[in-house]
């Protein structure tokens, strides 16, 4: 089985295209301010998370320095036989259904918060055609398109803290721990089981310029992230403060919208969805690609290219139907839903696949 | 014998006759070999010259009884005619007593002082030799023809470039010789090492067309896609190296080119230096270097020789202008049409007011006024200085200042297109394809704002990411080279950003033991170095 795709990947493209995943998401819609514990606390949370994403990612990271040739999808029928073609079909559904969720969160932000009176079509049919031609194009392009604009939206990431700091309030994280250690630990849980990037990982792992630098990609990929998404977090809190920012629906966005510096620099939230918006087509470009390359593999198809339009029209219409509006999204978005969903597919499977693996004792002899 | 000439003449001139006009076929078949009869080749020659009243064929008769024949073919106009005269005639005139087979010998090594000889057997030989102003040497009794060197003819001088002006660096350009632009590569790069390989181009024109390299650095892949690519093609004329250019591009439908241009020297030299291939083509100041990266197209000539840190800030400039000159229009558009809360306050009511009774939607102001601008530049361009400036002067007062004089454009949006339309000079080779960018992304963005800008920019980063030149992707920042180095074939190739950050100045280093230059030519004359 080969990974289908030449293209290769650096570590550096690897992890900031996993950084953006996680933080396009956050600096829209902040899921962590409603998750337990809800409170000031969050940013504790958050900083708990890293060291349990590190664990759950242990079942990926241990099959791809088994199997470093194969992707997730691949290992499945390796270590299954025929049965595993099942698992590669839910992973390929996992991705196709992501990338279906982020056009739905394009087009609603877009509706919501910027344009009211535009068609939704308007924003994800364009969205869906750029990223399909990305999607063809494979992991090395995607890579470098990765590598010229995330670094320009983690700039504006790192810059909004400093300017919003004139109405930064320590006292808003007061009382620190208020209801005790025990939720503050429930929150770490669920972030980190929020975090898809570890399905990602075992995906992209075989496409890695380097194969034996995968376990660098997780650690750098998710401390990077943890940090962005803190950097996001802690202004949010400060500023607005625990209530507030729960109330709002896009909190990072109304914190933005305060910014005002001397009379100059104003009103800058559209810069924000400028770099929004080029960060959700890098995000949808991955999933779109992942979705299209799974199927392909699951299927021992030459080539993933055929399938890269059909995805995406499938996408488009799941995209309309399955949120009927911002509510709707948020609601599955929240901790509820989303983190057992996730976990499913970044934990559970890789780790019954890791357990047969160990029953057989068939992965380091091939590898080797 | 007189009746076989006879025929022989009659029939040449029957074949004249009908192929009157074209340039005789069946006598530039490859295999027509020359004759060992004199007159059969004369007949030959002066059928070839048919109408061409530019050739000449000079007899001769030679030795002290004037009994052996000879003639002289070459064409007026490409010769040195005093050399000629000189070197040629005169010598062969002098010998005294020359029996057939002895002259030929004389001639090869003896009496004739020209700079190189050789046979041509073929008649398309001959052709080829003669149409690029060597003189043909035909000797009774000789199944051959001597090829002597007596090339000459009118080149423009080497002159500063037109097109790549600098302020530091030497002031030498291409010409339209080749090879007056081989020897300016040669001079800059006195290495054994550097390779000219010679072709011919277009069916019709026979253009000369050279490949330039130096011996192992290019990577193999480089080199043999490059020569599929030109043995593939086959036009029908090649008169500049711009249509060879077209012929073996990657993506001819993109915007951006594949295949670099230069017209001096100094940047050919380096760019051969760092593992690229030059295609010099006669006839064209314009040498191509392939493989071409994006990045080439912020890089000035003279970033080498400036100091790095002003060549970093330069280069970042230079990135920033293209960008604004890219997306200023589509910017003041969505500013003005969908993001109104964007612009503070007091500007958005003097805005406002410039705006009042202005008749058309700010976009079609702005499409109106760059379509003005755009054909002001190329009217411009094309024109004699004196008259250029006429139109410059129309273009910017009567266009610019009287359309808002009239009420008909906004005063803002002049500004806005004169910016973009200055900011698009600053990287020169990207003057061209940001036409057509800022068109698109200007539609983009007049139909929805902002998002269209991000959908614009998106899909022009996707296409330049998945542009190739020759098998190396166009966002790399180095040219990878056979020669494994340090530099240029890290274990993690370098970022995109250090395009801008990490100017491509310096060639990669050889390994050690493989010094290039003129330090192994030393040591090869000189015999031992001490060290």
């Amino acid at each position: 089985m080969k990974p289908l795709d030449e293209g290769r990947l650096t570590v550096r493209q690897a992890v900031l295209l996993m950084v953006i995943l996680r933080l396009i998401h956050v600096i829209v819609f902040l899921p962590e301010l409603t998750s337990p514990p809800a409170n000031q606390d969050v940013w504790i949370s958050e900083i708990i998370s890293l060291p349990i994403v590190f664990l759950l990612a242990l079942p990926v990271l241990a099959l791809t320095s088994r199997y470093p040739e194969h992707s997730l999808v691949q290992q499945a029928e390796v270590v299954l036989g025929p049965a595993g073609k099942v698992i590669g079909f839910l992973y390929a559904w996992f991705f196709f259904h992501f990338t279906a969720i982020t056009l739905s969160k394009v087009g609603l932000f877009m509706t919501a918060a910027v344009l009211p009176q535009t068609p939704l079509l308007a924003f994800t049919l364009p969205l869906v055609i750029v990223g399909a031609s990305a999607a063809r194009n494979g992991i090395g392009p995607i890579g470098t398109i990765a590598e010229v604009l995330v670094p320009p939206i983690l700039l504006v990431v790192l810059l909004v803290p400093v300017l919003a700091i004139k109405d930064f309030d320590l006292r808003m994280f007061q009382p620190v721990l208020e209801n005790g250690l025990g939720p503050v630990l429930h929150g770490g849980g669920t972030i980190a089981a929020r975090m898809a990037e570890v399905a990602v990982l075992g995906m992209i792992a075989p496409l890695l310029r380097r194969k034996d630098k995968a376990t660098r990609v997780a650690v750098g990929a998710f401390t990077l992230a943890t940090f962005f998404v803190l950097l996001v977090t802690l202004p949010v809190l400060g500023v607005l403060g625990p209530e507030e920012s729960r109330s709002r629906t896009f909190a990072y966005f109304t914190l933005i919208r305060m910014i005002s510096i001397g009379e100059f620099v104003e009103r800058i939230e559209m810069l924000h969805v400028l770099i929004w918006v080029l960060g959700a087509f890098v995000k949808l470009s991955v999933w779109y690609y992942l979705a299209a390359l799974a199927l392909a593999q699951a299927t021992n198809l030459p080539s993933w290219r055929p399938l890269v339009l059909p995805l995406g029209l499938l996408a488009v219409v799941l995209s309309i139907y399955q949120f009927p509006n911002l509510p709707a999204l948020i609601e599955f978005a929240s901790y509820r839903i989303w983190a057992p969903y996730v976990l499913v597919f970044t934990t559970v499977i890789p780790a019954l696949l890791l357990l047969v693996t160990l029953l057989r004792r068939t992965g380091r002899r091939k590898s080797g | 014998m007189l009746q076989r000439l006879l025929g022989t003449f009659s029939r040449r001139a029957k074949r004249t006759h009908l192929g009157h006009g074209s340039s005789a076929p069946d006598l530039e078949s490859p295999g027509r070999k020359v004759s060992s009869c004199l007159d059969a080749n004369l007949g030959t020659a002066q059928a070839l010259r048919g109408r061409g009243e530019d050739v000449v064929i000079r007899q001769l008769r030679l030795g002290k009884d004037q009994r052996l024949r000879a003639f002289l073919l070459f064409v007026d106009g490409l010769v040195n005619k005093d050399m000629i005269a000189r070197d040629i005639i005169d010598p062969l005139l002098r010998v005294t007593n020359p029996s057939m087979g002895k002259l030929s010998d004389l001639v090869r090594h003896g009496i004739l002082a020209v700079p190189s000889l050789k046979e041509a057997t073929i008649w398309s030989q001959v052709l080829a030799e003669v149409l690029i102003g060597e003189t043909a040497l035909f000797i009774d009794g000789e199944p051959h023809a001597l090829v002597l060197e007596t090339r000459s003819w009118q080149t423009r001088a080497v002159e500063a470039p037109n097109t790549e002006v600098t302020i530091r660096g030497p002031q030498e350009g291409f010409t339209e010789s080749l090879r007056v632009n081989t020897s300016l590569l040669r001079r800059r790069i006195r290495n054994a090492d550097l390779r000219l390989e010679a072709m011919v181009l277009g069916r019709r024109t026979g253009t000369k067309v050279c490949l330039a390299y130096i011996e192992k650095l290019p990577e193999d892949r480089v080199l043999q896609e490059l020569r599929r690519r030109l043995e593939r093609i086959d036009p029908a004329a090649v008169l500049e190296s711009g249509q060879i250019e077209k012929l073996i591009e990657d993506c001819s439908w993109s915007p951006f080119s594949t295949v670099g241009a230069t017209e001096r020297p100094d940047v050919a030299a380096l760019r051969l230096l760092q593992g690229r291939v030059a295609i010099l083509c006669e006839g064209s100041p314009f040498v191509l270097t392939v493989p071409h990266l994006f990045m080439e197209m912020f890089q000035s000539a003279e970033d080498p020789y400036i100091r790095r840190i002003h060549a970093v800030t330069l280069r970042c400039g230079r990135f920033v202008a293209w960008l604004a000159s890219l997306l200023s229009l589509s910017f003041y558009v969505a500013l003005e049409t969908f993001h109104q809360e964007m612009i503070p306050r007091p500007l958005i009511i003097t805005m406002m007011a410039a705006r009042e009774g202005t008749p058309f939607p700010v976009a079609v102001e702005v499409l109106l006024m760059g379509a003005a601008y755009e054909i002001v530049r190329e009217a411009g361009s094309r024109l004699p200085r004196p008259v250029g400036q006429a139109i410059s002067i129309v273009g910017t007062l009567i266009i610019g200042d009287a359309a808002v004089k009239a009420g008909l454009v906004a005063a803002q949006v002049i500004i806005v297109v004169a910016f973009s339309a200055v900011a698009s000079f600053a990287a020169p080779a990207l003057t061209q394809p940001s036409v057509l960018l800022r068109l698109l992304a200007l539609i983009f963005t007049a139909i929805i704002g902002f998002y269209g800008t991000a959908i614009f920019f998106a899909g022009l980063l996707v296409h330049l990411a998945s542009l190739r030149s020759f098998g190396v992707p166009y966002l790399s920042t180095f040219v990878p080279t056979a020669v494994e180095t340090p530099r240029t074939m890290p274990s993690e190739p370098l970022p995109v950003w250090s395009i801008l950050t990490c100017p491509e100045e310096t060639a990669p280093r050889d390994p050690a033991g493989n010094r290039a230059g003129t330090d192994r030519g030393g040591s090869e004359n000189g015999g031992n170095t001490t060290t």
